[in-house]
């Protein structure tokens, strides 16, 4: 059971680091970062991926894997996946305060299954956590090993099947954008972005609420 | 409910949508949508509401030591989770076989299976088995457990250990014996007194069978006759006296000197009743709980089922007090008095003054009646963990010659059982002669 939950963890933290790796290389904040260490270390500018990979895999182990921190660790993954979204803001706050700045803007649909996947990844790892400490805390209590055992592999299908499907998501989307091109790739500038999140919060603020309207009344 | 990791999630993603607001950011808007959706729908997964739980009937009543299989009819119909059910047991039962815990996966479909665990009892009295208690947890911890009980409680009432007495010694003399097995007529003739309903045996007179008690029977699907049985003329009678202070629990609440007693009371009451005996009895420093002298299996479960809630009581009347209250009974019947006792303790002294009080009841010699004492030493229950503890042992014991020897001069048989080192039934092949028989 052990290391099965260790194993899940482990090639979470290592995919999601790779994840995190691919947003940032293709953010704008990536090329002055490869400048300031090209300048400062020629030769140690080609070595910049692997030692954001293992920075983040290094941080993810104790955070994620043996810590209970998931929640500070996919923060950590955010902030270096921020850079690569902030080009798809339709506000422009640097502008607004009277800063010029010119960013390039990656593709769309796989920067977004990037931070789907990183979403998920923290969903995962917080259900692996929770699992081993529902099977430690029911073999603390003194129920049957084996009876344990079957409720954490059961526990787990339904996890295997939300990360098989999430990744599929996120894999088919991106694959789908190299394929078919521009045909997922809308005009991100031409979107009616406030009607479109004004709409969605709205949605959303209905969903909750006849959720837990229909919740009260099944619940009587 | 909520958990607080529910709404930790849900913060995570309205902190991602207010980001996303403020920047205009698709993409922040569709990672806070997608969590808040998956969240949303991992709420609406919902862990079993309700567990079905119909245990097995259990017998009535059980004997010290009995294993018992406890089992249950598990069914949950809805909801997805782990499920955990715990029946909890009285200290004093001990698991045999299997788990009075049980955790079990509840997928998407309807779950049923059978639970089942031994249990043994290792002290007398009456219990009851509670309810089974059931929790139920949510897939991804998003709600709060869900806890509740299900089935119905039973009340199991637990008997006193009966030795498997094969024989009581003790030599046969003239008149006196209250011994069947020992006297030269060992079937008297048939009395009116009405004793119990017992199943026709060959060689039953057809006069006796109860016919309206057989036509109920054959009612309820059992084919077979019952006969009334009287009482015989001349029927002898035993007494026992069961000293129930609060000096005999020496030893651990499990294993002590008045659970010992207990035991030895039922299996002499038990051996002397399935020999024709009338047997009736008195618990001393309790209050005075008085047993009539009846016979048959009804007057073992009367007094058996009273021995199983017995405490003992730290006030109340002593042997001496005792003998004044049972004095019509003992004078009317002549019976073969047992008295179960300590020697060792502080009631020690009380003892011998009610077998002198016995011996004065008595009168002449050709009426005497048979007494026997039987002594549990108390500090052979306490663990001795040196040499010390064992003098001291001894010493305690040392201080009983005395008594012992008192007892004897009133024509008491004396036996110190150590429940210890050998079985009560073997305790009483070894017992010596007293002055007048025993």
């Amino acid at each position: 059971m052990g290391f099965l939950t260790l194993a899940l963890r482990l090639g979470l933290i290592l995919s999601l680091s790779a994840a995190a790796l691919v947003a940032f290389s293709s953010s704008p904040a990536y090329p002055p970062l490869l400048e300031l260490v090209r300048s400062v270390r020629p030769g140690y500018s080609s070595f910049l991926p692997a030692a954001i990979f293992l920075l983040l895999a290094l941080l993810g182990l104790p955070l994620g894997v043996w810590g209970r921190r998931e929640g500070l660790y996919t923060l950590i993954l955010m902030l270096f996946c921020l850079p690569a979204a902030v080009p798809f803001s339709s506000i422009d706050w640097p502008g607004a305060l009277g800063v010029e700045a010119s960013w390039g803007r990656g593709n769309l649909i796989p920067t977004l299954a990037i931070f789907l996947f990183v979403g998920a990844g923290y969903l995962l790892l917080h259900y692996a956590r929770w699992l081993k400490e529902v099977a430690s805390g029911l073999l603390e209590q003194g129920v049957e090993p084996a009876e344990v055992k079957e409720i954490f592999m059961k526990g787990h299908l339904g996890a295997f099947f939300v990360a098989a499907g999430g990744m599929l998501a996120a894999g088919l989307t991106s694959r789908l954008s190299l394929l078919g091109g521009n045909l997922l790739q809308v005009p991100v500038g031409s979107w009616p972005f406030g009607i479109l999140i004004v709409g969605s919060l709205s949605c959303l603020l209905l969903f909750v609420g006849l959720y837990f309207l229909i919740r009260g009344q099944l619940g009587r | 409910m909520l958990t607080e990791k529910a709404l930790s999630f849900l913060s995570v993603s309205g902190g991602i949508l207010l980001l996303s607001l403020l920047w205009g950011n698709i993409i922040l808007l569709s990672l806070g949508l997608g969590l808040a959706f998956a969240v949303l729908i991992g709420l609406l997964i919902r862990q079993p509401k309700t567990v079905h739980v119909e245990g097995a009937q259990l017998r009535d009543s059980l004997w010290v030591g009995e294993a018992v299989e406890v089992s249950h009819e598990v069914c949950i119909k809805e909801g997805v989770g782990a499920v955990i059910l715990h029946q909890e047991l009285p200290p004093e039962f001990e698991l045999v076989e299997g788990s009075n815990l049980k955790a079990c996966w509840k997928g998407t479909k309807e779950l049923s299976f059978c639970w089942s665990y031994s249990v043994r009892c290792l002290k007398r009295g009456r219990y009851l088995l509670p309810e089974v208690e059931w929790e139920s947890r949510h897939l991804m911890g998003l709600l709060q457990t869900r806890l509740g009980t299900a089935g119905k409680s039973q009340e199991i009432l637990v008997r006193p250990k009966i030795w498997n007495i094969r024989r009581i010694r003790r030599r046969t003399s003239f008149g006196s014996s209250p011994h069947p097995l020992l006297d030269i007529a060992r079937l008297g003739v048939i009395s009116t007194d009405f004793r119990e309903i017992r199943d026709y045996q060959t060689g039953d007179a057809f006069n006796f069978i109860n016919w309206k008690a057989t036509a109920k029977q054959v009612s309820r699907g059992i084919f077979w006759p019952l006969v009334n049985e009287y009482e015989v003329e001349g029927s002898r009678a035993v007494w026992v006296f069961l000293d129930a202070g609060s000096h005999m629990e020496v030893g651990t609440s499990l294993e002590n000197a008045f659970e010992y007693a207990l035991e030895a009371a039922g299996s002499i009451i038990f051996y002397y009743l399935e020999r024709g005996y009338r047997v009736g009895a008195y618990v001393y420093e309790d209050g005075g709980r008085l047993f009539y002298p009846d016979s048959g299996r009804r007057q073992f479960g009367r007094i058996s089922r009273e021995l199983s809630g017995l405490a003992t009581s730290a006030q109340g009347d002593d042997l001496p007090q005792a003998i004044d209250r049972c004095r019509r009974y003992i004078l009317g019947l002549r019976p073969l008095v047992i008295i179960l006792c300590r020697l060792d303790g502080p009631g020690g002294r009380g003892v011998v003054e009610g077998v002198r009080k016995l011996a004065a009841l008595q009168g002449r010699r050709r009426r005497r009646f048979p007494l026997m004492v039987v002594s549990i030493p108390g500090y052979e229950m306490v663990r001795r963990a040196d040499r010390y503890e064992r003098y001291a042992g001894l010493l305690a014991r040392l201080e009983t010659r005395p008594l012992v020897r008192a007892l004897r001069r009133f024509g008491a048989s004396v036996l110190e059982w150590n429940p210890r080192g050998e079985s009560f039934a073997t305790a009483l092949l070894r017992q010596r002669e007293g002055r007048w028989g025993f």
